[in-house]
This record gives structure tokens, C-alpha cells and sequence, in this order.
């Protein structure tokens, strides 16, 4: 009876408390308008954990992006990148991320991230003038929201065909353009920007608002959810030297859609049944602790061993899956198309609610012949 | 025994898990970091056997010394690459393997060319001279014969469980003033990979 008593009383001192490490730090200081607090814990991720370099690299590449380092977003976009394009993992991580958490796994994001991180290349090779590596960049996010198996996911982020398109022609491959642009038109008919009549050498690319949530939900935390944040401006206009020069339109880029629109998982599996070996231990041991007062002498110390041995595994067996994600990124693409004299022109993004991070005003030249893209984030 | 088993079994475990010290490795060797893309040996390679095929190209050398500029290929595949390294790395193969059969011009380097002939002629520094004591002054830097350009394409696949991209990189050499291709020749790879049950 005593031992009972005492195996029963330990069990809440069992249950260990586990670090892992995920950026929501970063996201809440992030939309709460201070990207210097958000850099800071992304510094000191970088410095703690290595399995998560991927993600604080792409988080710390949108503030640098934002900031206009356009040099260190690209450096670390890149490293993201092949962190997240290695395929295969280590023994050890496989059977970690199987015995252990998922989330002691090294980070490689989900397919929308790895779009996402593609479309990022692409923006930032095209604001800094690489334009093949620009097209390299969308074509990768093209890539990676699409699936060979059947043809049953095709791309369908129309601002990565529109600016894939947009980086050929800039490289005087007008053809793919207007391919491209056709079938970013067949994904979204109703959207100008897309429209064939629709000409102009100055594009306006705006990430809009907060990115989908991923959070565990379950028994034990062995299903993934993605929150929608789909709060953003009713309008934003573009204003070139004090004049309205039009609105950034939704243009299909629904990254809570891209979240969401890919099946599920082989790990998914994996964790279900984990998550039903934790119950299916949890009820054993309680039950035969519970009954081992009925059992006497011998029977007794062995039913207490055997109670607690299954609630401990149930305990050890970690069924949550991997909530890390990109916190950072928008819950939209949208996009402008119009057109400017050459020469200086003041520009301003200009939402009708929220407010656009780091600057909302910008002097740009227009060069005679090519064109000017602008990128700004607007943030509720 | 079934003690030994195990801790053999977590000492291989344990090994895989530690991180391995930096070492050199052979640059045409596969290396652990993973990926389908672009790698040391496929530039090395690709250099290797177009170097090659164009020394053997007897077109090339029918006017005589050929001067030709070397251009970065165009990146039309999904992989982020700097392809200014295929140029670099074919011109010294060709410098080192042609021995002065071909002429190469340096236009990535025309701005310092263009600044120092502007101070060469202003007098802000000396003119060097040639053996027999005359200036050396150029009247302009010199035009190319041909254009060495490439393209590096690919063809990406993937399932969400493995992914496979088939690259081929082409290069050909351009009459500069005809536009009349005298050189193509492509090399080209494919790479498979698989992400494993704990990645998609």
C-alpha cells in the first residue's frame, strides 16, 4: 500500500520539463514594431541551437530585407537554403526525431517555407540586379509548392510566375514572360497586375501582414494546425511624388493557403501512433497501479514496477510534433504594376490601416530604359 | 552478449551523432552535406571537358591566335549559383593547358584598364616602355573575335519524399562580328535524393 502511495505521489515530479527552442520570441517583438528585439533573440538562437539555423537565418533574412541589407538578407537566405535543400538526415537525427521530440530534428521547414525562402531569393537578387539568380530564386518556390507524384499539387503562388516572368524578360527572355504572366493570369483572372494589357516599368511587391501560426493540437500534440492571422488593410495605395498612383492588389498570394494545401505527412503517422502508445500506457499504468493494493506480497512490488515503467515510457515517448516555423513571414503577396518617367521620383506605400515597416517613403531613379522594383512590408 | 549488442549498437549511435572535424577532401569528391545542386565536381568537370573539346576545335584556330572574351553563363535553373566561378575556372584550365594559343581579354577588369589609360595620358603616373624604349600606349583595348557564353539548365523533379534535378550546361563560342557559331558542346548530370521519413 505504501509503495503505491509513493509510486502514485512521484509521478507529477516525473514529468520533465523540455527546452526546445522556436522563434515566437522573435514573431511577437517582430509585430509588435521592434525588429532590433526580434534580431537580438535571433542572435542569440543562432548561438544556442544549431539544429534551427535555417529558421533564424530565413527570420533574421526578412528583417535584413526589410532594413534594406539586401547583401546579408541574400547571404542568409542562401545558407537557409542549403540547409534546407539537404536531403537525408543523420541515423542519429532520424531516430532522435522517432524515439525523442520531432522537434529535436534539424529544421528544414515545411514545403511552403522552402517556396517561401525561394520567393525571398528571388526578391532579393531582384533589388539587387541579379536577375538569373532573381528567376532562379522563383523558379525554386515554383519548385517546391508543386509536387511530380501524380500531378496532384501544381503551383498555384501566381506572384512567383508573375515574377519569374518578370526576372526573363528583364533578361530578355520575353517568351517566358508571357508565359509565365499567362499562367499567373489563369490562377488569378480578376487580378490587374496580371492582366496582359497591363504594362509599366515600376513593380511595387508588398508582404502583407502576419503569416499562418503552426501549433500541435491532439491528446498529446501529435496533430498539426495552422492559425490563420487574416487581418491586413482594406487598401494600400502607391504614391509616387504626392499622387496616388494606384493600389497594391491582391494578386493569389495566400501563404496560409500554401500552408495548408499540401497532405499530410509520412511523419504524421509516426507521431499518431506514438500518441496512441502514450495513452494506451498512461491508462495501463494507472490501472495496474490502482489495482496492485489487490495483488499481495511479490505481486504487489512487481504490479508497482510494471504501473510505473509504463507511465514513465508513456512520459518518455514524445509525441508532440514540430511546431517551429517561420513566424516572420507574410499572411500575402500582392502586388502593382505601373508606370513612372524616367528620372527621380518619390515613392510611398500607403496602407489605409497598420503601418509599413522601416520606411514608407523611398526616393527612387528611373532609368530611361528597364524598370524599378520596390519591395515594402505592411504590418497591421 | 546481448549487453555487448547494445552498447555497440549506442556506440554507433553516439558516433553518428558527434560532429567530425574539419578536414580536406578531394574538390571531385561527393561530399556528406547532401542536395541535388550544383557541387565543386560539376564545375570542375564541366570545365574540364568543354576546355578540351574547344582545344580540339580546329575551326577556332583557323585565323590564328583566337581572342576571345569569356562570359559568365546564364543561371536558368532553380539553383542559387555565382556562374562567374565556371568562367574563371575554364579560363585558367585554358591559360594553363593552351599555352598561348588563345588570347583572352579581361573585361571584367575594363574599368581599372580605362582609369589607368586616363592617367597614363594625363600624366598623373609614367608610361612603361617597351624593349626598345618606345611608350607603350595602345590606341584602344583590344575588340574580341569571339564570344566564349554559356547556359546552365535544368530539369527538377520531386514528390515531397525525393527530389531529382537533371542539369546540363552548354557552352559555345560566337563569331563576334558574324554572330556564326563556331563551338557548342554540353556536359551534363543528374542528381537523386531522398529526404527520409522525418522530412518531406
Amino acid at each position: 500500500m505504501a509503495r503505491r502511495k509513493l509510486a502514485l505521489a512521484v509521478l507529477p515530479l516525473v514529468a520533465f520539463a523540455c527546452s526546445a527552442y522556436d522563434t515566437h520570441a522573435v514573431g511577437e517583438a517582430y509585430y509588435r514594431g521592434r525588429p532590433e528585439e526580434a534580431s537580438r533573440h535571433l542572435g542569440e538562437l543562432l548561438e544556442a541551437d544549431p539544429e534551427g539555423r535555417a529558421l533564424y537565418l530565413n527570420e533574421r533574412g526578412v528583417l535584413e530585407l526589410e532594413a534594406g541589407n539586401y547583401d546579408g538578407a541574400y547571404r542568409d537566405f542562401v545558407e537557409a537554403n542549403q540547409i534546407m535543400e539537404a536531403l537525408g538526415g543523420s541515423t542519429s537525427d532520424e531516430v532522435g526525431a522517432i524515439v525523442g521530440q520531432e522537434a529535436s530534428k534539424i529544421w528544414r521547414g515545411e514545403p511552403y517555407e522552402k517556396s517561401m525562402n525561394g520567393y525571398y531569393l528571388g526578391v532579393v537578387e531582384l533589388l539587387r540586379g541579379v536577375d538569373d539568380n532573381a528567376r532562379a530564386g522563383f523558379k525554386n518556390a515554383i519548385f517546391f509548392d508543386s509536387s511530380n507524384q501524380g500531378e496532384q499539387y501544381q503551383c498555384d503562388f501566381a506572384p512567383a510566375y508573375f515574377l519569374e516572368g518578370f526576372a526573363s524578360g528583364r533578361l530578355g527572355d520575353a517568351t517566358t514572360f508571357d508565359a509565365d504572366l499567362q499562367r499567373a493570369h489563369e490562377l488569378v483572372p480578376d487580378a490587374p497586375v496580371f492582366k496582359p494589357e497591363t504594362k509599366g516599368n515600376l513593380v511595387v511587391i508588398v508582404d502583407v501582414g502576419r503569416g499562418p501560426t503552426k501549433i500541435a493540437t491532439g491528446a498529446h500534440g501529435e496533430e498539426i494546425r495552422f492559425v490563420e492571422h487574416p487581418e491586413r488593410p482594406a487598401r494600400i495605395d502607391v504614391v509616387a511624388d504626392g499622387t496616388k498612383l494606384g493600389e497594391v492588389e491582391h494578386a493569389g498570394g495566400d501563404v496560409y493557403y500554401q500552408a495548408t494545401t499540401r497532405g499530410g505527412r509520412v511523419f504524421d503517422r509516426i507521431l499518431k501512433g506514438k500518441a496512441i502508445y502514450k495513452s494506451a500506457a498512461q491508462a495501463a499504468g494507472i490501472t495496474t497501479l490502482v489495482m496492485a493494493d489487490e495483488f499481495k506480497g511479490r505481486g504487489e512490488t512487481a504490479a508497482v514496477i510494471t504501473g510505473l515503467a509504463l507511465i514513465l515510457s508513456s512520459i518518455f515517448v514524445r509525441a508532440e510534433a514540430d511546431t517551429r516555423h517561420w513566424t516572420t513571414l507574410p499572411c500575402e503577396v500582392q502586388l502593382f504594376r505601373g508606370t513612372l518617367s524616367p528620372g527621380a521620383h518619390e515613392i510611398q506605400i500607403v496602407p489605409s490601416t497598420g503601418r509599413v515597416a522601416i520606411q514608407s517613403a523611398r526616393t527612387i531613379e528611373v532609368p530611361a530604359h528597364g524598370d524599378v522594383v520596390i519591395y515594402a512590408r505592411v504590418l497591421n | 552478449m546481448k549487453l555487448v549488442q547494445w552498447a555497440l549498437a549506442i556506440a554507433v549511435l553516439g558516433t553518428s551523432a558527434c560532429g567530425t572535424p574539419t578536414r580536406r577532401i578531394d574538390p571531385d569528391q561527393d561530399d556528406d552535406v547532401g542536395g541535388t545542386g550544383i557541387d565543386a565536381a560539376d564545375v570542375r568537370t564541366t570545365a574540364d571537358q568543354i576546355c578540351r573539346a574547344l582545344l580540339s576545335n580546329r575551326t577556332l584556330f583557323e585565323k590564328g591566335t583566337p581572342v576571345i572574351v569569356i562570359e559568365s553563363p546564364e543561371n536558368r535553373t532553380r539553383f542559387q549559383i555565382d556562374a562567374s566561378i565556371f568562367v574563371t575556372s575554364m579560363r585558367a584550365k585554358l591559360m594553363e593547358s593552351a599555352e598561348g594559343r588563345i588570347m583572352f581579354i579581361a573585361r571584367e577588369d575594363m574599368k581599372s584598364v580605362m582609369d589607368e589609360r586616363e592617367r597614363k595620358r594625363s600624366g598623373a603616373v609614367s608610361v612603361p616602355t617597351d624593349a626598345t624604349g618606345k611608350p607603350e600606349l595602345a590606341a584602344a583595348p583590344l575588340g574580341t573575335q569571339y564570344f566564349l557564353k554559356g547556359t546552365l539548365q535544368s530539369i527538377s523533379k520531386q514528390n515531397g519524399e525525393a527530389v531529382s534535378d537533371y542539369t546540363l550546361a552548354t557552352f559555345r563560342v560566337v563569331d563576334a562580328e558574324t554572330s556564326a557559331l563556331v563551338f557548342e558542346r554540353g556536359y551534363d548530370w543528374k542528381k537523386i535524393g531522398s529526404s527520409g521519413v522525418i522530412y518531406r
